[in-house]
C-alpha cells in the first residue's frame, strides 16, 4: 500500500496562503462536496497523504493519514474480522479517513453504536499557522487536556487540516440479520421501532419506507435469534444491498434530484406532516425529506426540539445548517480564530460568517 | 472595564439576586466546601448555593463584575483538587440543583440538572428499564456535573463508553456569563462544532454546565460474573487482548496485580493461590437466552498459558463472593500505609505488561509499596504509591517515584489520565504529555469561553 507523509509540503502550502492571503480549499476524496456550503479558494489535495500508521488489531486501534481512502481501511481491518462500528457513508470510491471525519457523518448503525465522534480517540492537525498539532493519542481513555479531536470531526475542515485520525476499531458481530415489518403508517413505525429500541435486544440499524420497517438485529448468534423471536417479522435475504443502499443514498428513495433535508428528531417524534413521503433512518431519529420549504420545514423540526439542515442539492450558497443562537455563533467565529487566525481553511464551508 | 476584585461588593448584590440560604459567608461554613478527595485544601470567601439555572448565570455575571474566581462544585469526590479554590473567591455547589427536568423513555433519554447524583439518575430511570453507563466508584455519591467536568466512568466504560459517548447535549453558562446550549435532544449533535464533548472533561474551567441530556441504555436482561486468576501480568494481559477481540464484549473487565493480591491475602479472609500474579474480574451481560453462551465465550477467550484459576458465578451470591475479594482490597491497602497517592493513567493493553513490570522496578528503588488495579479493557490503571508522608524521606521518595511514574507511562504512548483529570495535582506533569503549541491553542480555548479568566483559576494548563 502506498505510504506518504505530505506534512512537510503542507507546512510550505499554509505558510504560503498566509504570505499570500490565499484562501484553501482542502479536499480528500472530492466525494462530499455536494454537503455543507460550497467551498472556494485553492484547492489542496490531501489523496497523497496516504498510508496506515499503525495498526494493532488486538489493541482495536487504527491510525492513519487522512488521505487513505476510506475502502482501504475497511479492507484491512475485515481481514482481521474488525470494523468501523460507525458504518461510515463513502459517497464515492475515492472517500478519505480524512474526509468522513472531517464531515462526521455516519451510517444507519449510529444511534445503537455511537457516531464517528465516538470512534476518535486522536488526531494530528495542522493549524492556520502551518503549526502541527496533537490531541488524545492512542488509547481509550484520555482526559488530560481539552477534547479537541472531537472539536475537529464535523468541522468540516474550518478549524485545521486533519493529518493523522487514531480510531477506536471493533470486533465484527458474530451474526447480522435484517427483519421487515409491514406497518401501514410512519405513526406506528415509529412507535414500533422506539418500543424495541428500549428493550435490551442487539438492534444495529432501523428505517421505514412505505409500509416497510427494516430492522437489522447484530451480536452473538444466540442474542440475535432471542430478539428475532421477541420482535417478530420476515427474514430480508437481501439485506447487506439494502443498508449498504440507505448508507450510501443509493436507495431508490434518494434519487431525487429536488433539494433532500435531514431532520433530526428525537427518535420517537410523532410523524409530522408529510411523513409518509419521509425516509425514516435511526430509528425515527433521523429523516430525510425532499423539499422546497426549508426555512419552514426548520421552524417546524426545532419546535419538535430538532434541526433540519439541507443535505444535498438546493441553494447552497445560504445557509444549509440549522442556525446557532447568538452566543454559539460567537463562540464558533472565536473557535475558528483560535485554530486558523488567517482565515485561510474552507472559509464558508459550514457557515456564511467562517 | 470590570471593576477590580471586590468581596463586599459582590456578596451585596448576590444578596440582592439570590435566597439569604444560598449564599454561606460563616468560615465553618466555608471549611467543607474548601477541599475534595485529594486532601488538597484552601478557603472560599463565599460559598453560592444555587437552585436553577438562572442563579447560575446570576453568579457567573457577577464574579466578571467583579473579577471574583469562581470554582464550580458538585460533591467533592474528585481526587485531582480540580475544585479546590485555590484562588480564593466563590465556590459554587450545585448541590441544590437536584431535579430531574424531562424524562423521555420513548426517546431514550433524560434531561437533568448538575446536581443530580449518578445514582439519583440511574435510580429515576431503572423503572424505564434504562441505566446512564457511566458508573464511577463513588456513584452514589458524585454528581452528573462532576462526571462531566472529569468525563468519569468506571468499569461499564469498556463496552458502553464514557460520558463523552453518553450525554446528547448540554445547557451551560460560559466564563463570560452567556448561556449556551450544546447538541440537541436527539441520538445526534452536529449542529456546528462538538462543543458537547469540548465541555465535557474540561473541569469547569470553560463554562458552567447547569444541565445534561443523558444517553439511556436499555438494562439487559441478565449478567454473569467470572474470575480469571493468572500466574503473571503477561498472561493476564494476553487474555485481557483475546477477550476484546471477541465479539462478546464483557461490560466490566477489571484487573488486580500481584502486589494487589498479596495484600488481599494478608489483610484479608479472601483465599487465593499462592502463586497467582494477576487476577481479572469479569462480567459479562445480555439477554437471558444468550448469556450462557456468552459468558462461554468470555471464558473460553480467558482460557490460555498462565491461567491458573478461572471461576464463574452461577448465581447472584456466588457472583458477590467472587467480587468480594476485589473489594476487600481498598480496605487493605487502608492498612499498609496512612498516605496514598491514586493515579489513573491509561496504556494500550499490550503494554499493560512493560508498565506492571516498571512500576515494580520503580517501587523497589524508591522503597515504596506500589498496588496497581484498575479497567484492563482500556488500559486504564490505578496506580497507587502507599507511604507514610510523615516520614520525610519516604515522603520525599513517593514524589520522585511519581515523577517517574508519568515518565513510564507516556514512554508507552500512554496518558496521565484516564478519568481522574488534572485538576491541581496533575498540573506540573501536564506539559509532559501536551506540547507548547497544543496547550497555547488550549489556552486559546480557554481565552474565547473565559477571558476575564474567572473560572476555576489556577488549574489545568
Amino acid at each position: 500500500m502506498n505510504h506518504y507523509d505530505y506534512t512537510p509540503e503542507l507546512e510550505h502550502v499554509v505558510s504560503e496562503a498566509i504570505a499570500a492571503q490565499q484562501p484553501l480549499q482542502l479536499v480528500g476524496g472530492d466525494t462530499k462536496s455536494f454537503y455543507g456550503r460550497p467551498a472556494f479558494g485553492e484547492r489542496v489535495s490531501m489523496k497523497r497523504h496516504t498510508g496506515v500508521i499503525h495498526y494493532e488489531p488486538t489493541e482495536l486501534v487504527l491510525t492513519a493519514h487522512s488521505g487513505t481512502p476510506l475502502h482501504v481501511i475497511e479492507t484491512t481491518l475485515a481481514e482481521h474480522n474488525q470494523m468501523l462500528a460507525f458504518e461510515p457513508p463513502h459517497f464515492g470510491e475515492d472517500a478519505t479517513l480524512g474526509g468522513t471525519i472531517a464531515c462526521g457523518l455516519s451510517g444507519p448503525r449510529r444511534p445503537y453504536s455511537g457516531a464517528a465522534r465516538d470512534y476518535v480517540l486522536g488526531m494530528r492537525i495542522m493549524n492556520g499557522k502551518g503549526e502541527v498539532l496533537r490531541f488524545g493519542g492512542e488509547v481509550m481513555k484520555n482526559v488530560a487536556g481539552y477534547d479537541v479531536a472531537r472539536l475537529m470531526t464535523g468541522a468540516m475542515g474550518t478549524l485545521g487540516i486533519i493529518l493523522d485520525v487514531s480510531l477506536k476499531v471493533v470486533p465484527r458481530p458474530a451474526v447480522e440479520i435484517t427483519l421487515v415489518q409491514e406497518h401501514d403508517s410512519a405513526t406506528t413505525a415509529i412507535r414500533s421501532m422506539n418500543q424495541i429500541a428500549t428493550q435490551p435486544h442487539s438492534l444495529s440499524a432501523a428505517c421505514h419506507w412505505q409500509g416497510k420497517t427494516y430492522l437489522r438485529l447484530c451480536g452473538t448468534e444466540r442474542a440475535v435469534m432471542a430478539s428475532a423471536r421477541a420482535i417478530g417479522g420476515e427474514q430480508f435475504h437481501d439485506a447487506a444491498n439494502f443498508w449498504h443502499d440507505v448508507r450510501e443514498q443509493r436507495h431508490s428513495f434518494f434519487s431525487n434530484t429536488r433539494p433532500l433535508w435531514r431532520l433530526s428528531l428525537p427518535p420517537a417524534t410523532a410523524a409530522l406532516d408529510r411523513s409518509e413521503d419521509m425516509f425514516l433512518d435511526w430509528g425515527g431519529a433521523q429523516r430525510w425529506h425532499y423539499s422546497e420549504h426549508g426555512e419552514a420545514l426548520q421552524t417546524l423540526v426545532a419546535l419538535h426540539g430538532g434541526h433540519a439542515s439541507l443535505f444535498r442539492s438546493g441553494e447552497r450558497r445560504d445557509e444549509v445548517f440549522a442556525p446557532l443562537s447568538a452566543p454559539l455563533k460567537r463562540l464558533h467565529m472565536e473557535m475558528k480564530l483560535a485554530f486558523d487566525p488567517h482565515c485561510i481553511f474552507n472559509q464558508g464551508r459550514m457557515y456564511s460568517s467562517y | 472595564m470590570n471593576t477590580p476584585r471586590n468581596t463586599a461588593s459582590l456578596l451585596a448584590e448576590l444578596r440582592h439576586q439570590l435566597q439569604p440560604r444560598q449564599i454561606l459567608t460563616e468560615p465553618a461554613e466555608l471549611l467543607s466546601y474548601g477541599y475534595d478527595n485529594s486532601r488538597q485544601q484552601a478557603m472560599p470567601e463565599i460559598v453560592v448555593l444555587p437552585r436553577e439555572h438562572a442563579d447560575v448565570l446570576a453568579t457567573v455575571n457577577l464574579c466578571n463584575k467583579y473579577a471574583m474566581p469562581l470554582t464550580p462544585r458538585g460533591r467533592g469526590t474528585g481526587t485531582t483538587g480540580a475544585t479546590v479554590p485555590v484562588k480564593g473567591g466563590v465556590v459554587l455547589s450545585t448541590e441544590q440543583m437536584n431535579r430531574i427536568l424531562i424524562s423521555s423513555p420513548a426517546d431514550r433519554y433524560v434531561v437533568v440538572e448538575a446536581g443530580v447524583t449518578n445514582q439519583g439518575v440511574q435510580d429515576a430511570v431503572a423503572s424505564d428499564g434504562f441505566f446512564w453507563a457511566p458508573d464511577p466508584t463513588s456513584a452514589a455519591y458524585c454528581t452528573v456535573g462532576g462526571n462531566l467536568a472529569y468525563n468519569s466512568a468506571g468499569p461499564r466504560a469498556v463496552k458502553y463508553g464514557t460520558p463523552r459517548e453518553n450525554v446528547l447535549g448540554l445547557r451551560a453558562v460560559t466564563g463570560d456569563g452567556k448561556e449556551i446550549r450544546t447538541g440537541v435532544y436527539t441520538s445526534k449533535g452536529v449542529v456546528g462544532y462538538d462543543l458537547t464533548r469540548l465541555l465535557i472533561g474540561s473541569e469547569g474551567s470553560l463554562a458552567i454546565i447547569t444541565e445534561a441530556t443523558l444517553k439511556l441504555t436499555p438494562t439487559p436482561e441478565a449478567k454473569r460474573t467470572l474470575r480469571a486468576i493468572y500466574r503473571d501480568i503477561e498472561s493476564a494481559a494476553e487474555a485481557v487482548s483475546r477477550i476484546m477481540a471477541q465479539p462478546a464484549t464483557p461490560c466490566a473487565l477489571e484487573f488486580i496485580d500481584g502486589q494487589a493480591i498479596e495484600m488481599i491475602r494478608r489483610y484479608s479472609t479472601a483465599e487465593l493461590p499462592e502463586n497467582a500474579g494477576a487476577m481479572l474480574m469479569i462480567e459479562v451481560d445480555g439477554s437471558l437466552e444468550a448469556i450462557e453462551h456468552d459468558t462461554r465465550a468470555v471464558a473460553s477467550a480467558a482460557q490460555g498459558a498462565g491461567l491458573i484459576a478461572l471461576s464463574t458465578a452461577s448465581s447472584e451470591g456466588e457472583s458477590k463472593a467472587l467480587w468480594q475479594t476485589r473489594k476487600s482490597l481498598s480496605p487493605a491497602l487502608r492498612n499498609v500505609a496512612p498516605k496514598k497517592i491514586n493515579e489513573d493513567v491509561v496504556v494500550p493493553v499490550s503494554r499493560i505488561p512493560t508498565l506492571i513490570r516498571g512500576l515494580e522496578e520503580l517501587a523497589t528503588r524508591f522503597g515504596i509499596t506500589i498496588v496497581n488495579f484498575g479497567h484492563a479493557g482500556n488500559g486504564n490503571i490505578h496506580v497507587n504509591l502507599l507511604f507514610d508522608a510523615a516520614d520525610t524521606k519516604q515522603n520525599t521518595n513517593a514524589y520522585h517515584c511519581l515523577d517517574q511514574v508519568f515518565e513510564l507511562v507516556l514512554k508507552n504512548h500512554g496518558t496521565l489520565s484516564g478519568e481522574h483529570g488534572i485538576g491541581l495535582v496533575k498540573q506540573d506533569y501536564v506539559n509532559r504529555e501536551i506540547d507548547p503549541v497544543t496547550l497555547d491553542l488550549m489556552r486559546r480555548i480557554k481565552h474565547e469561553f473565559d477571558p476575564n479568566g474567572i473560572l476555576n483559576p489556577g488549574k489545568l494548563y
